[in-house]
């Protein structure tokens, strides 16, 4: 059995893959933080205890680091005792927000953290070093992208820059120490296309927890106090419950948004892991993206709404958009330009080293299970 | 108790009790901003000295120690000024005795003898003086230790401020304190806003809340589930308000103001509050951006002073059903000069504020809060952030921490006693080390010194 070590264990695809990990029968190593009152020993044990894994702790590891200080922050023996056992390292810790204002927060968490991680790959004389980015660290006008170092292009958020200035990073430093690497891009992850499960309700979930909210206030504004707010927005109810919520969203042209589900993110990344390929690029990403107006369906008929529209062009200059359009324009403002993203991805890598693994094209019983599944958690709010 | 119509009065007074050998205590409303006690001896009370005249060629108003700060502001409203107070009830000259005004105002206002022309005393001997005679006592100087009483002040001429017909408010939310300390900072710095203060969550809560009930749930509401840690309060004209948006801040700007707090019932219980900072963690209350959101607002939570006044005691509905019918009672400017915002905040206990001046310097006011919050809470004394407010384009600021005590628990009164001088080691030994600090219990009775004297003239190191 083989010894790994996790960064970013306690997010997204990192607790997915330290759960499929240990199933396999690994052991892994989680590096990382605490989070407010929660130490990373507790944070690990409730993942786990998510993935149904409390008695697999034992093969678990946790090692509170700083993946910003030189050693990753722990003392000199704690170091050379973590170094002393070489392990495959797989680096998925990352700061995923698209703001411009936390830019700061992405470079430290997405490019500086990159010394210190592979000062101790070196340390720990690691046989290799998996770094797992994004897809879209290619060019925004490349219209099918290669499984290639990056190229020269513009970013349409600072994560996409961060990440591609990261890959930069450990492909020049693994080269320097003669570290086999390898790069991971998967596209947008959503939960389990086969039980609906998931831990993170962010991108795709994104839009139906914004459109949620506002059927919700005016849900409430029809029901409850006469609903004339909700009629001057020239939204109502129909006989058959069907909330009318005029809402238009436009785009500047027709794209595509790649979506895979976490279960194909793992099964890809374990075969990688499992027979790796120093150097090499692999795209983790779907070949039937889907298309705006199939996801306005979809969310329409899970929610019980109707009135999404999408066009396409600039919005006309007398264009007043109601409340609801303005927030929920608003709140989907950083995924923007992902809904009208025309690249494409080769995947030749990933199908020579997994192949028959593919992503399924995401159908309306895929999404009507994923979201199910979020509603019922609360999306994972407890208040 | 004795209560002088005029400084010929209270001069004759104090002649007598010189000559007597009767120690006196002047009063206006019973105690002061530090909850002081009054002494032995007689009692000067001052209320029946009224004057309140207005000198308008000079922008100033005359006003007797019996004047409160709710009545002199009315008055100076009525004619189109304002002038810099504190509370509604407390009486202005009292105030000025003490502290010196503390506001949010203090941000363009100034503090201690920046709102004052000229004031006259009484000196306990009964002789007569002012701040503006040459061979007088110098009460503009400061001095960082106690003092005694430089007599009683019969009169004050305060400055009167002018107003404009485009004056809002704002209330910015922030995730940290430090955020909205430099937020702060950099509006007194590029003079954005006559009025700024950095609002603890306690402090917004309570004074947007008619009930100590509410208060709790908004509270709540405010800081666990929009995770705001405070709110930066901003009076100003359009120019100011159009600078806000774009400098890009998110606003909960008058009209938004006016539905939560009309709104507060279903704030408190609204099932889609919790998605909000879900949906707004790249740009935290990115979302009050949204064009129309007040509106949106107002339709999740049917704002209307009917709805607001179900939450308070049956008998008292119709009152607040009128109360809050009044457009005043939603108007960050009106509450704000009127002192109306924190007059609540010692609404479910009497407070303890600790306060002081010192450079608007993050680190250094986050250093005292955490120092401060580490003595109150093992003895299990409920404490606040109360406000910052930054003066002197933001070189300084006024922080208040405020430790709340229940007059009515003996142990309690013992605990926080207990609390204050282990506050007073920390104010002293912080001062020591950077020579900025000034607590305000050495203001007292130094209300009138001048605003540089009192924040820069340096304090012996120790």
């Amino acid at each position: 059995m083989t010894r790994f070590v996790l960064t970013g264990a306690t997010g997204f695809l990192g607790s997915h893959l330290m759960a499929e990990l240990l199933r396999d029968g690994h052991t892994v190593v989680a590096l990382g933080r605490g989070s407010g009152e929660s130490g990373l020993k507790e944070r690990i044990a409730r993942q786990l205890a998510w993935f149904g894994l409390d008695s697999e702790g034992d093969r678990v590891h946790c090692v509170e680091a700083e993946l910003l200080k030189p050693r990753l922050g722990l003392g000199q023996a704690a170091y050379r005792e973590l170094c002393s056992h070489p392990a495959t390292i797989v680096h998925l810790a990352s700061d995923t927000r698209f703001a411009p204002a936390n830019r700061a927060a992405s470079l430290a968490t997405n490019v500086e953290s990159l010394a210190a991680v592979l000062d101790f790959a070196r340390d720990s004389a690691a046989p290799f070093f998996h770094y797992v980015s994004t897809a879209y660290v290619a060019p925004a006008d490349c219209s099918l992208c290669r499984e290639e170092p990056v190229a020269h292009g513009s970013f349409a958020n600072i994560y996409e820059e961060t990440k591609a200035r990261a890959e930069l990073q450990v492909a020049q430093r693994c080269r320097e120490l003669g570290l086999p690497y390898s790069i991971l891009r998967p596209s947008i992850v959503y939960g389990d296309c086969r039980t609906g499960r998931s831990n993170s309700f962010t991108a795709l979930y994104h839009h139906v927890k914004a459109l949620e909210l506002i059927r919700g206030i005016y849900l409430n504004d029809l029901a409850s106090q006469g609903g004339a707010k909700s009629r001057a927005s020239g939204i109502a109810l129909g006989p058959d419950g069907t909330l009318k919520l005029p809402l238009r969203i436009f785009l500047p042209r027709k794209g595509h948004l790649n979506l895979i589900p976490i279960d194909f993110f793992v099964a890809a990344a374990t075969r990688i892991i499992a027979a790796p390929r120093p150097a090499a690029i692999y795209h983790l990403t779907s070949r039937t993206p889907s298309t705006m107006e199939e996801l306005a369906l979809f969310c329409e008929a899970f929610l019980g709404i109707a009135g999404i529209e999408i066009r396409y062009g600039e919005p006309p200059a007398s264009l007043r958009p109601n409340p609801a359009e303005a927030l929920f324009g608003k709140l989907i403002e950083p995924y923007r330009p992902y809904l009208s993203d025309t690249r494409s991805f080769d995947s030749t890598n990933l199908t020579a080293v997994a192949p028959g693994i593919a992503p399924p094209p995401l159908s309306y019983p895929i999404f009507e299970r994923c979201m199910r599944y979020a509603v019922e958690v609360n999306w994972a709010h407890t208040r | 108790m004795v209560l002088p119509g005029s400084a010929a009065e209270v001069a004759a007074l104090l002649r007598l009790f010189q000559e007597a050998e009767i120690s006196w205590t002047a009063r206006g409303n019973g105690s002061n901003i530090l909850g002081f006690e009054l002494d032995e001896g007689a009692i000067i009370d001052l209320n029946r000295m009224r004057e309140l005249s207005f000198d308008e060629k000079n922008w100033s108003v005359r006003i007797g120690p019996g004047v409160s700060a709710f009545e002199l502001q009315r008055a100076a409203f009525a004619r189109g000024y304002r002038v810099h107070v504190a509370e509604p009830a407390a009486l202005v000259v009292a105030s000025f005795m003490c502290s010196g005004i503390l506001s949010l105002f203090a941000t363009s206002y100034g503090t201690s003898a920046e709102g004052v022309l000229d004031a006259r005393f009484v000196a306990p001997d009964g002789s007569a003086f002012s701040m503006n005679q040459k061979e007088g006592p110098n009460l503009f100087a400061f001095a960082p230790a106690p003092q005694s009483t430089p007599g009683i002040c019969v009169s004050a001429d305060l400055k009167l401020h002018p107003m404009t017909d485009d004056e809002e408010g704002a209330l910015i939310p922030c995730s940290t304190l430090a955020e909205g300390l430099e937020l702060a900072r950099e509006l007194a710095q590029r003079r954005i806003g006559f009025a700024v203060g950095v609002l603890g969550i306690e402090y917004v809560a309570s004074f947007m809340s008619p009930t100590q009930e509410l208060a709790g749930e908004v509270k709540s509401v405010l800081a666990d589930s929009l995770g705001m840690a405070c709110l930066v309060l901003v009076l100003g004209d359009s120019y100011a308000m159009g600078s806000l948006k774009q400098m890009g801040h998110p606003l909960i700007d008058q009209r938004l103001f006016r539905a939560l707090s009309l709104g507060l019932p279903d704030l408190a219980s609204a099932p889609w509050l919790d998605l909000l900072p879900q949906l707004s963690q790249d740009e935290p209350f990115g979302y009050l951006k949204a064009e129309g959101f007040a509106e949106l607002a107002e339709t999740a939570l049917a704002p209307s002073p009917e709805r607001l006044a179900q939450k308070v005691d049956p008998e008292l509905r119709e009152f607040h059903e009128k109360l809050y019918a009044r457009p005043e009672l939603t108007d960050l400017v009106w509450l704000n000069m009127f002192r109306i915002t924190s007059s609540r905040i010692g609404r479910e206990k009497h407070f303890f504020p600790i306060l002081l001046y010192l450079p608007l310097e993050a680190g250094l006011i986050e250093e005292l809060g955490a120092r401060f919050q580490a003595i109150a809470k093992p003895r299990g004394i409920k404490h606040e952030v109360g406000f910052v407010t930054p003066i002197d384009a933001g070189k300084r600021c006024i922080f208040e921490y405020d430790y709340y005590v229940d007059q009515c628990d003996a142990g309690e009164i013992a605990r926080v006693r207990e609390a204050i001088a282990e506050v007073a080691a920390v104010i002293d030994e912080v001062g020591a080390r950077t020579g900025t600090l000034r607590w305000m219990r050495y203001v007292l009775y130094q209300g009138f010194c001048r605003m540089e004297n009192l924040l820069y003239t340096e304090v012996p190191r120790g």
